[in-house]
């Protein structure tokens, strides 16, 4: 859902109070990535991402949903996709090479507004038999 | 056609022996070759703890469901617990965690994959059950109409009958996308299940790729009565 397309929440009920708070929580959200997009962000940010995504792969690689788990399906998903496991030891060296250029040039080309999907989920009065919504 | 659908891979974890040191940077053994029947293994070597995991990746997954075939992907991964030849139905499972071991299988966007974490001693018992079912699964009719209700029912407890259970499978995929491999309800919808014929389960990849594996050929050749199933090559109707 758009910002755009926002007043269709104007029906069935929802205050102005509701409108009020959803528009906060998706415009908030996309001014944060407009200054991306147009400022990139610190290296000091980019450090703290790259940490911790080693952290969580490593961890990752550790475990998983059951013991080694993590590294067999890493190991698994490059031998079926990419022919190549060992890319499993060289992953984070892809990671490293990450520059704030390449953030910025990928903020540029992903976040932007008519890429982005919002919903507003929220319990009906009256369940609709059968279950659901 | 497709190519190779199958990843095998196999961590195989031994007695500590060896207290290493601290690696300058992340590397653990790759040992990677495929057998004659097309069958792709990998093997990495870790002897921290006398534990091995077991995994057999698919690539069968949501995205490749065609049209009138929601859901049929997970369905499949359900079969694959229902016996095969040498297996009775759940027989897997039980021989598993009699070993001490834990499994379960998942359904992905491209692929489908079934592990077990085990004592190392028992390895062997993991790769026979694993091969078992991959050449020879027990594709009947009560076990499908079991397993049609079984993931209808799983649909009805996570997603229709939870609050705020359609977000995840029923309304953020669908709006975020437009194109039906990546918009469609992967779940399944409950008609679609319902569906489901015995020739569908046979025609799915999964089962034609043990046949492919036990041929020793790496070409799937799709006969007229699987043209409307699920496919490897990402042929499923758009």
């Amino acid at each position: 859902m758009l910002v755009g397309q926002l007043s269709d929440f104007g029906n069935g009920g929802i205050t102005d109070h509701d409108q009020d708070r959803i528009i906060r929580r998706v415009v908030g959200p996309e001014e944060r990535l407009a200054d991306v997009r147009t400022s990139g962000i610190t290296a000091a940010e980019l450090a703290q991402s790259k940490t911790a995504l080693r952290s969580a792969f490593l961890e990752d690689m550790e475990g998983g949903f059951m013991p080694r788990f993590g590294r067999a399906n890493l190991l698994a998903a490059f031998a079926l996709f990419d022919d190549d496991p060992k890319r499993v030891n060289t992953i984070l060296d892809e990671l490293d090479k990450v520059t704030l250029d390449d953030v910025k040039a990928a903020a540029g080309r992903w976040f932007v507004s008519t890429n982005r999907t919002s919903i507003d989920s929220r319990p009906v009065s009256k369940p609709t038999t059968g279950g659901g919504q | 056609m497709t190519n190779t659908v199958l990843a095998f891979t196999l961590l195989l974890l031994a007695p500590l022996t060896v207290l290493a040191q601290t690696p300058a940077r992340f590397n653990v053994p790759v040992e990677y070759f495929t057998l004659p029947n097309g069958l792709k293994v990998v093997v990495s070597e870790d002897r921290s703890a006398p534990v091995v995991l077991v995994e057999v990746m698919y690539n069968i997954g949501f995205r490749i469901e065609p049209k009138g075939r929601t859901g049929f992907a997970h369905l499949f991964e359900h079969m694959m617990f229902q016996g095969s030849a040498q297996v009775k139905k759940m027989e897997h499972v039980g021989i598993m965690q009699q070993a001490g071991g834990v499994v379960n299988g998942s359904t992905r966007l491209d692929y489908t994959n079934y592990f077990q974490a085990l004592p190392s001693n028992a390895l062997d018992v993991a790769l026979w059950l694993e091969a078992d079912r991959m050449k020879s699964l027990d594709v009947s009719a009560d076990n499908l109409k079991n397993q049609q209700n079984v993931v209808s029912e799983e649909v009805r407890v996570n997603v229709l009958n939870q609050p705020h259970g359609s977000f995840e499978w029923l309304d953020l995929w669908q709006r975020a996308n437009s194109n039906w491999a990546n918009a469609h309800n992967f779940y399944g919808d409950l008609a679609d299940l319902e569906a489901a014929t015995l020739d569908d389960v046979r025609c799915q990849p999964i089962a034609s790729a043990g046949v492919r594996a036990s041929l020793s050929s790496l070409v799937k050749r799709r006969s007229s009565r699987c043209g409307g199933s699920l496919t490897s090559d990402g042929a499923g109707s758009d």
